[in-house]
């Protein structure tokens, strides 16, 4: 791009291709229309793909009314970026783009609009600048701050805005506290004046302000009549004016194929040097000559030959107008007047404002989908000047469906209607790591047949970080970039009031709101899936066979009777499971611990995605086993006297713990989990293990467990996805059952050292006679006929005054005599049931039950 | 330090497309349909094609020697003309009507010359439409297993060799055998010759019934479970089975949305088929309600337009949907006025009025808009009615939740508006469910260039040239088709109607289907 930039206006891939991978720490745009779906096409998603956590969008109400009525199929506002209207007594028609990243700012400036035909097929100017230079940088910042305090994102009023030097030759000029023309250094001897202007104002004011300034100089004004109007007066302007318009190509197929001229664009020529405005202010008084509509350009001192090389407008050929170009210019049928309403859910509040002018009590609905979730009667409690405010609370259900953008009406007795988006400030909070998570999951969900391995790898491999950030998300408040290191300098400056509106939810709720949020999305898409899948594998077919060209799209048609896993998917799954037993085994508190116990059902569901999409039952049986089975034990392992010697994080919960999560629903379906992959152990696994498993369930068994039905359901579904037939499934509340006659081997354990205190006590004694002596050192031997003749050769070699010492778990020595024990020794006393004599002080050596 | 990166025009993009499925609402209906009719799509609908085609790929293989897939192309190329022409020809001697003729215009011309040696081969020869094209029997052939796409070209299958051989037995014995395999011309007489044979219109006896044992087959004749497919064409037979007069496929859409059988009177599925019924009966409301946001929307844009030629302009699309409302509740005489409450318009419709029709009886704006909403209210009829809950309750009445297009989604919706004006169902009609989606569709599908069909600017919202609303094809109109081909249903000038064999072959499939 920088080679061939002179003379060629950016686009926002332009924007994507110099950030390179860089993450904004904000990305801040003004507009005068405004499209919502091109917006996040264009810019949003891959935002948030990159991580810029904070977005917002100024723009004029007419932009913010196009934008509400789409509202029922907006994506984004007030879940990924803020979107304000501000209302000026003239327009707020600037066009920037201000993307802040660490040490530098991308500065866009032009002439269209975030909409489609503003920022794909009209003729548009723009240019596109990256600032490093620090005192360019204080004055754009503060040129947001200024931004944002017109639109009540922050209430710090910044300074007043002066040019800001943008290159050697280019500064940048708003007309925030000046009109445009007062702040423009024009060459001393203009001759020329090229301009390209799509509207001028019907008094011509700006124009006579050029003749009337040069009035040696010639004017060429090109105006694009399917915008502004072109009347007599300006046609008779005077001698040295000349008026130009588009040439009409021919039709061809019944298209016409130049593009509307949108672009601003004036060029005051002089004898050497040139002074080239180039963004959104068309010549007229309220955009050039005066401060009530809010304008930015880019001003430029350039040869003058290169100023005339400007005006080449891409396929567009101009000439001369006539009489017969006259318009009246667009007169609109007025549209319905909407008043502005600011809204904010916050947890389980909305809080909302609106004027002062307005009645204070109204009927507040909340719409989400063109669906209204809420109604209820609102009284405003607080009026502050010109605003007056209100709040109510919401209940769970209402929050449940606000999981995308919303907007707040107030309708009022005497009529009138406020509108305006609702900030979800859950969503707006959230880590960019998570937004991220997000903008990937939407591009899977959106399209579950179509979506690709790299799709699915990529959302996976972000349920992995989540994982990591997950535990930060428990233990403490979200930070503003929680992906960055304390350590790691930031030089962007931060309006402290951001810090305020940011908000969120914070901690343990705030993590697990998003895993609801995602495993909703994921159920969806699994839902279609597999009715797709079910179609397919009931002829015996799958799509296409994933090995071959991954991201093939699905004409691809496999021979092959199964699916078979992406290799790429099969890998992170894994990985994503390993991740998760082990950041389970580590977890050191019961909130980190429950935080994963939720985490679990969207990590099954991530396998069942991908299992579905690929109609790969067949070949996971041993990937759901295998990876599953370690996020059991690390959940459940019963405690130092099991073969695990640990126990697992379940053990952390206190029982006021447990009260507080069982009634949680992500935790319960995680406990769900839990329970339905023991059952299944229980079930496929030898008679050898159900000791085991049975102390596993015992640690499970604390926590409220789910009712028959619902353990059928996802007990079957777990099932299902390890491949199994569900006509082989078995009743699992029957399993329940049995599992609970099993003799668990802690029990089994606990009952094997009584037998051998009993036997070392009795030893002394000799109360025992042989046959009973030989019962209990088989009992102590648990059962190991071998082992008790041996406990029995011991017990008699020492003269029946053998005693008894247990070795603490982390000790490498007897406790009695302080001897080292060898290092097979030490292995072979991690057996709960083993015993060594010393062969220093003769004492019989076993492992200690406890910690 | 700074730097400049761009400076000047941007460039336009030039590329424009016109989709049809500009509210994104074909999604769930295709998907629904790949998992119903497996191996059929809209453009499969002559029979003849799954057993000629591998036939030349066949008698292809079976020339031995080596070749490459130039080769095996250019062969397969000269069999597709023949196809072709016999079938232009036996068009032509027969005075019948005939559909499906892949390559027909192409064919017509030379024929029409009345050329004496007419080109099979060569560079005159364009290489598509062929029968292997994705768009028509390409992705069929493969999946019904009677070709396979390997490394050294479309290789014949088990499936396809049984047809094969049977339509050889028959071939082998006809004129110009050898030198068609490489000739770059036919001889007209010979093409006569030819037609007897490959009419898509006359199978021979034995290949009808291998071809009818394909289409209702699993995999490979009877050797696998059996498919949607079957029990989706086994479903329209048993309704055409019904019918005592011809039919037609938008006919029998009808009769899936009203659950009605054609006497009018309701129909009870066998319960082997109630599955299919209740996902047949859910697409024939999607498309449904599909045709009425894409009319309505329809109805905005040529609203937008006629009013610029009026030098009437809007800010926004949304403004301009309005006044078209409010335009349609005040217009017409009180017989073709719509009732202010758009629950007396629903309750208009009850399951024994009449389906309003597909097409608008004109194509003003308003009276686009006036039957888009009569359909919707004729859809909500029926939907709400305790005898069609069922369907809501039905996996497939959840397929297309995630862009808001599912049926289940669309009657919740519509339930809402049982309490508003028909002002309001209108705004919601052409504003929620039309430009709303329009916009977030044709962003999304701004990297394939599609086109906004109404464009909103600063001088206000502008109108494209066209805004075309589909035929939606569910695949009915195939289905009917290959059924035709195979002998279970015949054709009629107004329709189809059961042929004599078709209850017979019906008892005995649904039986198999126990």
């Amino acid at each position: 791009m920088k080679e061939s930039s002179f003379r060629k206006g950016y686009g926002p891939e332009d924007v994507f291709e110099e950030l390179n991978g860089e993450s904004p720490n904000t990305a801040f745009f003004s507009t005068f229309t405004f499209s919502p779906a091109v917006f996040h096409e264009k810019y949003v998603l891959p935002l948030l793909r990159l991580g810029c956590g904070n977005i917002a969008v100024l723009t004029d109400p007419l932009g913010y009314s196009q934008s509400l009525s789409v509202a029922s199929f907006a994506e984004g506002i007030g879940t990924d970026y803020r979107l304000r209207s501000v209302p000026l007594s003239g327009a707020f028609h600037a066009k920037l783009a201000l993307i802040r990243c660490r040490g530098f700012m991308l500065v866009g400036v032009g002439s269209g609009n975030l909409t489609a035909s503003g920022l794909l097929t009209n003729a548009e100017v723009s240019a596109l600048y990256r600032i490093q230079n620090v005192d360019s940088l204080t004055q754009l910042d503060n040129l947001v701050s200024r931004l944002s305090m017109l639109a009540g994102l922050s209430s710090n009023p910044g300074i007043r805005s002066l040019p800001i030097p943008l290159t050697e030759d280019s500064r940048l000029i708003t007309s925030l506290d000046d009109p445009i023309f007062s702040q423009c250094n024009f060459p001393t001897d203009v001759e020329l004046v090229e301009i390209v202007s799509p509207f001028v104002d019907e008094q011509l004011l700006a124009l006579a302000y050029i003749r009337d300034r040069w009035p040696e100089a010639r004017i060429r004004l090109r105006i694009d009549p399917a915008f502004g109007f072109l009347n007599e007066a300006l046609l008779e302007f005077g001698s040295n004016v000349e008026i130009f318009v588009p040439k009409e190509p021919v039709e061809n197929n019944g298209k016409k194929c130049r593009p509307l001229v949108h672009g601003k664009l004036m060029c005051f020529i002089g004898a050497e040097l040139s002074t080239v405005l180039l963004g959104s202010a068309n010549l007229s008084r309220p955009a050039s000559m005066s401060t009530e509509n809010f304008e930015a350009v880019v001003e430029r001192s350039i040869p003058s030959t290169e100023a005339k090389q400007l005006l080449k407008t891409p396929n567009v050929q101009w000439r001369k107008a006539t009489r017969e170009d006259r318009t009246a210019g667009s007169k609109f049928t007025s549209i319905q007047s909407v008043a502005p309403l600011n809204a904010r859910v916050s947890e389980h509040r909305i809080e909302v404002t609106w004027s002062a002018t307005l009645p204070t009590m109204a009927i507040l609905k909340l719409s989400r989908r063109g669906r209204c979730v809420l109604t209820s009667t609102l009284q405003s409690l607080e009026k502050n000047g010109r605003t007056q405010s209100a709040s109510s609370e919401i209940s769970d259900e209402v929050i449940q469906n606000l999981d995308g953008p919303a907007t707040a009406e107030l309708n009022f007795s005497d009529g009138r209607i406020a509108r305006g988006w609702i900030d979800i400030a859950d969503r707006l909070g959230i880590t960019p790591a998570l937004k991220r998570q997000f903008s990937l999951l939407n591009a899977i969900i959106s399209d579950p047949e179509e979506c690709t391995v790299k799709d699915v790898a990529d959302f996976i491999e972000q349920l992995q970080r989540n994982l990591q950030q997950g535990r930060r998300m428990a233990m403490t408040r979200p930070s503003r970039r929680s992906d960055e290191s304390d350590e790691a300098a930031d030089d962007a400056l931060i309006d402290r009031s951001s810090l305020l509106i940011e908000g969120g939810v914070s901690g343990i709720d705030g993590a697990l709101l998003f895993e609801r949020l995602i495993r909703r999305k994921m159920n969806q898409a699994i839902n279609e899936l597999s009715f797709f899948r079910s179609g397919l594998r009931t002829a015996g077919r799958t799509l296409k066979d994933p090995s071959a060209d991954p991201d093939s799209s699905n004409d691809q048609i496999s021979t092959t009777e199964k699916g078979r896993l992406p290799p790429r998917i099969a890998t992170v799954l894994s990985e994503l499971f390993r991740q998760l037993a082990s950041a389970i085994e580590e977890c050191d508190s019961a909130a980190t611990a429950a935080y994963y116990v939720c985490a679990i059902p969207n990590c099954i569901d991530a396998m069942r995605f991908a299992i579905t999409k690929w109609s790969a039952e067949l070949h996971v049986t041993d990937l759901l086993s295998q990876n599953f089975d370690k996020v059991i034990s690390a959940c459940c392992a019963p405690g130092v006297r099991s073969v695990f010697q640990r126990s697992g994080s379940l053990k952390l919960f206190s029982e006021d713990d447990r009260n507080r999560w069982n009634d949680t629903a992500m935790f319960a379906d995680g406990i769900a989990a839990l329970e339905s992959g023991l059952l299944i152990d229980f079930h496929t696994e030898q008679k050898q293990r159900h000791p085991l498993i049975r102390d596993m369930y015992d640690v499970l068994k604390l926590f409220k467990l789910p009712g028959p039905e619902e353990l059928q359901s996802v007990a079957g579904a777990l099932w299902k996805l390890a491949g199994r037939g569900l006509e082989d499934s078995p009743n699992f509340a029957d399993l329940r059952q049995q599992i609970e006659t099993v003799r668990g081997e802690e029990s089994a354990i606990l009952g094997c050292r009584e037998a051998l205190h009993q036997l070392v006590l009795t030893s002394h004694s000799g109360s025992l006679d042989r046959q009973q002596q030989l019962a209990l050192a088989r009992t102590a031997a648990n059962g190991n006929i071998g082992d008790a003749d041996l406990l029995l050769t011991l017990i008699r070699e020492s003269g029946n005054r053998i005693c008894l010492v247990e070795v603490p778990i982390d000790e490498n020595a007897c406790p009695k005599c302080d001897i080292t024990l060898p290092g097979s020794v030490q292995n072979q006393l991690k057996s709960p049931t083993a015993f060594w004599r010393c062969s220093n002080c003769g004492r019989l050596l076993v492992r200690s039950l406890e910690l | 330090m700074n730097e400049e990166l761009a400076f000047g025009w941007r460039p336009v993009d030039e590329d424009t497309s016109s989709g049809l499925d500009f509210l994104g609402l074909a999604s769930p209906i295709e998907g629904i349909l790949d998992a119903e009719t497996i191996g059929i799509t809209n453009a499969t609908e002559r029979a003849r094609y799954f057993s000629i085609v591998p036939w030349i790929h066949w008698k292809y293989a079976k020339q031995g020697g080596e070749g490459s897939r130039k080769d095996q192309r250019n062969f397969t190329i000269g069999y597709e003309q023949l196809l072709a022409y016999a079938n232009v020809a036996s068009v032509e001697s027969s005075g019948k009507q005939m559909t499906g003729i892949i390559r027909r215009d192409e064919c017509e011309r030379h024929w029409k010359e009345q050329l004496a040696d007419l080109p099979l081969r060569g560079d005159a020869i364009k290489d598509t439409p062929s029968p292997l094209d994705a768009a028509l029997y390409g992705p069929s052939l493969r999946r019904f297993n009677l070709l396979a796409r390997t490394e050294d070209g479309d290789a014949c299958c088990r499936a396809g060799r049984i047809i094969a051989e049977e339509l050889d037995k028959t071939f082998s014995l006809l004129e110009g055998k050898r030198t068609l395999l490489t000739a770059e011309t036919v001889k007209r007489s010979t093409v006569q010759v030819w037609a007897e044979y490959l009419s898509l219109d006359k199978p021979i006896k034995e290949e009808k019934r291998l071809l009818r044992s394909l289409l209702f087959s699993a995999d490979e004749f009877d050797t696998g479970s059996i498919p949607s497919r079957v029990s989706s064409m086994l479903l329209l037979l048993s309704l055409a089975v019904e019918s005592p007069e011809p039919f037609t496929s938008s006919e029998l859409e009808v009769w899936l949305a009203t659950g009605a059988r054609p006497d009018s009177t309701e129909f009870i599925p066998d319960s082997r088929l109630e599955t299919s019924w209740t996902r047949w009966r859910i697409l024939a409301f999607l498309k449904f309600l599909r045709h009425a946001s894409e009319l309505s929307f329809a109805a905005v844009h040529r609203f937008v337009r006629v009013s610029a030629t009026a030098s009437s302009f809007f800010a926004t699309a949304e403004s301009a949907a309005q006044q078209l409302s409010h335009e349609l509740a005040a217009a017409g005489d009180d017989a073709e006025r719509l009732p202010t409450c758009y629950r007396d318009l629903t309750e208009k419709f009850d399951q024994s009025t009449q389906y309003v029709g597909w097409e608008p009886e004109e194509s003003s704006p308003e009276c686009m808009l006036r039957h888009a909403i009569k359909l919707v209210a004729w859809c909500h009829s029926l939907l709400r009615s305790p005898e069609n809950r069922p369907l809501l309750e039905d996996h497939a009445a959840t397929i297309g939740s995630q862009v808001d297009a599912d049926l289940r989604g669309w009657f919740e919706q519509l339930e809402l508006l049982d309490d508003v004006s028909t002002i309001d169902a209108l705004r919601w009609l052409t504003v929620d469910r039309g430009i709303a989606r329009h916009f977030q569709v044709a962003a999304r599908k701004l990297a394939q260039h599609d086109t906004f069909r109404l464009i909103e600017d600063e001088n206000g919202v502008h109108a494209t040239e066209k805004c075309p609303v589909a035929n939606i094809a569910i695949r009915i109109g195939a289905m009917l088709s290959l059924m035709s081909d195979v002998g279970l249903l015949k054709r009629e000038p107004n329709g189809y109607v059961a042929s004599a064999s078709a209850a017979g072959w019906l008892k005995k499939q649904l039986i198999r289907l126990s």
